[in-house]
C-alpha cells in the first residue's frame, strides 16, 4: 500500500468532510424524490346562475394512459370488458373527496378577491379510449354577483400532478346566465402575457402564489363587461 | 469464582459502553443531518404529503428550480415509456426502442435522490473495500427491486385481478418493511462499529480488547477467513434488502399499462431493462462509495498508527449510524404521515 507521508488531522477531517457530504446529498435529500406520475388534460367552464352570480366551477380532468390504466385495474366487477360510470363510481366519490387537501388545485379570484369552495358535487368518472377522465362540480361557498373579472388557475405546486389545459377552443367556457364574457387562456409554460395591455385588475387575478409550480400553472382570464 | 463475577461486570460495563458510543454517535448524525437539513432548507420541510388520486404513497417534491428540472424530465421520460408501448402494441416489432427508454429511464431515475444509494454507499464506507462487492450489491439491489415490481402485478393484477387500492395498500406495506430493514441493518452497523471503535481505543491504551467486540468486526487480526466470507454475503445480502426491496410506483404503472395493453411479457421486459440502468447509475455512486473509503484508509496511512486506525474506526461508526439516522428518518416520516391521516 502506499503510506501517506501527511498524517495530519486536518487531512483527515477534510476526508471525513467530503465523505460527509457526499452522504449527505445521496441520503438526505430522499425526502425530495417524487415524480410527476399523473398527467393531467384539463378543461374548466365558469358556471353562473339565472340571475348572472358565478356558482362554481365545473371541472374535467382527463387522465394519461397509464394512469388511467392503473387506477381502474380490477374495476370491471361485471367482467364484460366495459367500465361503466356504475363501476367507477366508487373511484369518482374517492378521488373527489381527497382533493380538499390540495385545494381542488385550483385557484380562483372574483374581482381579485380569493375565493373558497364548498365540497366538490355531482363527481362522475367515465372511461374512453383508454382514459379516465373526472368530471366534477367545485361550488362557491355562495353565490357571488357583480363579478366583473374572474382569474382561474389550474395547477399543482408540487408539480405531482402535471396539468394540462386542453388544445382547443374549449378548455374555458362559460355555462348558465347571460353574461357575455371574453376568455384569454395561458397555458403551462407558454406565459407570455407581455404583448397584451393589461389592468391592475389582471395582474392581481395572476400572483396568486409565488410557489414554482405556477411555472406550470394553467390560467384563464374570464372578463364580463 | 471472584474473577467469574469480575469478568461480567465487565462485559455488562463493555455492553453498556457500546450501547452509549452506538447511541450518541447516532444523535450526532442525526444532529449534523438536522444541520445540513436546515442550512440547504431554511423553511422546514413539508412532511411528506398524502398524494392525490389515491396512488402509492411517495414523498413530497422538491420546490426548488433543480428539483422542478428532474421532474420536468422525469415526466418526459414517463411520456416516452407511454408512447413507446403503444407503439409497439401498433407494430409488434418495435420492443427494442421500449427496452432504450425504459433503460434511460432507469438510469436516469436512480440520479435522483432516493435511499437506495444512501444505504449502499454507508454500507460500502463502514464495511467494504471491495469495488466488485460493491458493483454486486447495486446490481442485486436493482434487480430486486425490478423482480419485486413484476411479482406484485403478477401475482396481484394478473392472477387476483385486485384495484388499484388494493395494490398501494401493499405497496405500502412493503415499504414500512423496508425502512424497518434500512433501520435494523443501521441500528446492527453502529453496535458493532461501536464496539470495534472500543476496541480499538483499548488497543491503543494497551489494554487487551474483549475477544466479545471483536467476535462480529476484524479489529487488527483477520479472523477466520472462511466465517468472515460468509458473514460478508449474508451482510451483503440485508444491504440488497434494504436498498433494493421498495418497488418503484413507476416501474408498477408502466407494467399495468402494459398488462392493460396486452403487453405484460414487454413490459416485464422494459422494467428489467429499467433495473439494468438503475444498476449503473448506483454503481458510479457505489465507486464514489469505495474510492471515498480508499482515500480516507490512504490518508489515514494504513493501519500501523494508532491514532489512524481510531480514525478509521470513527469514520466507519458515522457511516453505520448515518444508515441508522436515514433509517429512522424515513420510518419517522411515514409515521408522521399515517398520523396525519
Amino acid at each position: 500500500m502506499i503510506r501517506s507521508p501527511t498524517r495530519s488531522p486536518g487531512l483527515k477531517a477534510a476526508a471525513l468532510a467530503l465523505f460527509m457530504a457526499v452522504i449527505a446529498v445521496f441520503g438526505f435529500s430522499n425526502a425530495a424524490s417524487a415524480h410527476p406520475h399523473v398527467f393531467v388534460s384539463a378543461k374548466a367552464s365558469v358556471v353562473f346562475n339565472s340571475d348572472g352570480e358565478m356558482t362554481g366551477v365545473r371541472h374535467s380532468w382527463t387522465f394519461d394512459k397509464p394512469y388511467s390504466a392503473y387506477i381502474v385495474q380490477g374495476l370491471d366487477t361485471n367482467n364484460d370488458g366495459v367500465l361503466s360510470e356504475e363501476e367507477l363510481a366508487p373511484l369518482a366519490r374517492e378521488n373527489t373527496e381527497g382533493l380538499a387537501e390540495f385545494e381542488y388545485f385550483t385557484v380562483l379570484k372574483i374581482n381579485g378577491k380569493e375565493q373558497k369552495f364548498d365540497t366538490p358535487r355531482e363527481e362522475r368518472m367515465t372511461f374512453a379510449d383508454g382514459n379516465v377522465t373526472l368530471h366534477f362540480l367545485l361550488p362557491l361557498k355562495k353565490p357571488v354577483g357583480a363579478i366583473r373579472i374572474v382569474g382561474l388557475e389550474i395547477y399543482d405546486p408540487t408539480y405531482f400532478v402535471a396539468f394540462n389545459l386542453v388544445n382547443t377552443d374549449d378548455a374555458i367556457t362559460t355555462a348558465g346566465g347571460s353574461r357575455n364574457c371574453a376568455i384569454t387562456v395561458t397555458r403551462a409554460k407558454q406565459a407570455d402575457i407581455s404583448q397584451q395591455s393589461l389592468s391592475e385588475d389582471f395582474f392581481e387575478t395572476l400572483t396568486a402564489k409565488s410557489d414554482f409550480g405556477l411555472q406550470f400553472a394553467n390560467r384563464a382570464v374570464v372578463a364580463c363587461p | 469464582m471472584s474473577g467469574i463475577l469480575h469478568s461480567t461486570t465487565t462485559r455488562r460495563q463493555r455492553v453498556i459502553s457500546r450501547l452509549i458510543v452506538a447511541a450518541l454517535a447516532i444523535l450526532l448524525i442525526a444532529g449534523i443531518c438536522a444541520l445540513i437539513a436546515w442550512l440547504l432548507w431554511p423553511t422546514p420541510i413539508r412532511p411528506p404529503q398524502k398524494i392525490p388520486f389515491g396512488l402509492a404513497r411517495e414523498a413530497a417534491a422538491p420546490t426548488s428550480g433543480f428539483g422542478s428540472l428532474i421532474l420536468n424530465m422525469q415526466g418526459q421520460f414517463y411520456k416516452a415509456l407511454e408512447t413507446s408501448i403503444l407503439a409497439l402494441k401498433e407494430n409488434g416489432t418495435a420492443l427494442w426502442p421500449l427496452l432504450d427508454i425504459g433503460f434511460a429511464y432507469g438510469v436516469f431515475h436512480a440520479a435522483g435522490p432516493g435511499h437506495g444509494k444512501g444505504v449502499i454507499s454507508a454500507y460500502l464506507v463502514a464495511n467494504e473495500r471491495s469495488l466488485f462487492k460493491g458493483l454486486a450489491v447495486c446490481l442485486a439491489a436493482a434487480l430486486l427491486q425490478a423482480v419485486v415490481a413484476v411479482s406484485l402485478v403478477s401475482i396481484l393484477a394478473v392472477m387476483l385481478r385486485v384495484t388499484a387500492a388494493t395494490m398501494n395498500s401493499l405497496t405500502n406495506i412493503i415499504e414500512i418493511a423496508s425502512f424497518a430493514i434500512v433501520t435494523l441493518l443501521g441500528l446492527l452497523m453502529s453496535w458493532r462499529k461501536a464496539g470495534k471503535l472500543i476496541a480499538v481505543v483499548d488497543v491503543n491504551r494497551g489494554i487487551r480488547p474483549d475477544p466479545a467486540d471483536l467476535l462480529c468486526d476484524h479489529v487488527h487480526l483477520p479472523p477466520p477467513d472462511e466465517i468472515d466470507r460468509i458473514g460478508k454475503w449474508r451482510d451483503l445480502a440485508g444491504v440488497v434488502l434494504a436498498a433494493g426491496t421498495r418497488p418503484c410506483s413507476g416501474a408498477l404503472i408502466m407494467l399495468v399499462f402494459a398488462l392493460s395493453q396486452g403487453l405484460f411479457a414487454s413490459g416485464v421486459l422494459a422494467t428489467l431493462a429499467m433495473a439494468l440502468g438503475t444498476a449503473i447509475t448506483t454503481s458510479i455512486i457505489a465507486m464514489l462509495a469505495v474510492f471515498a473509503k480508499n482515500l480516507a484508509l490512504r490518508l489515514a496511512g494504513g493501519r500501523s498508527s494508532a491514532s489512524a486506525a481510531i480514525g478509521i474506526a470513527v469514520l466507519e461508526l458515522t457511516a453505520a449510524a448515518f444508515v441508522a439516522v436515514l433509517g429512522l428518518s424515513l420510518m419517522t416520516g411515514l409515521w408522521i404521515e399515517i398520523g396525519s391521516t
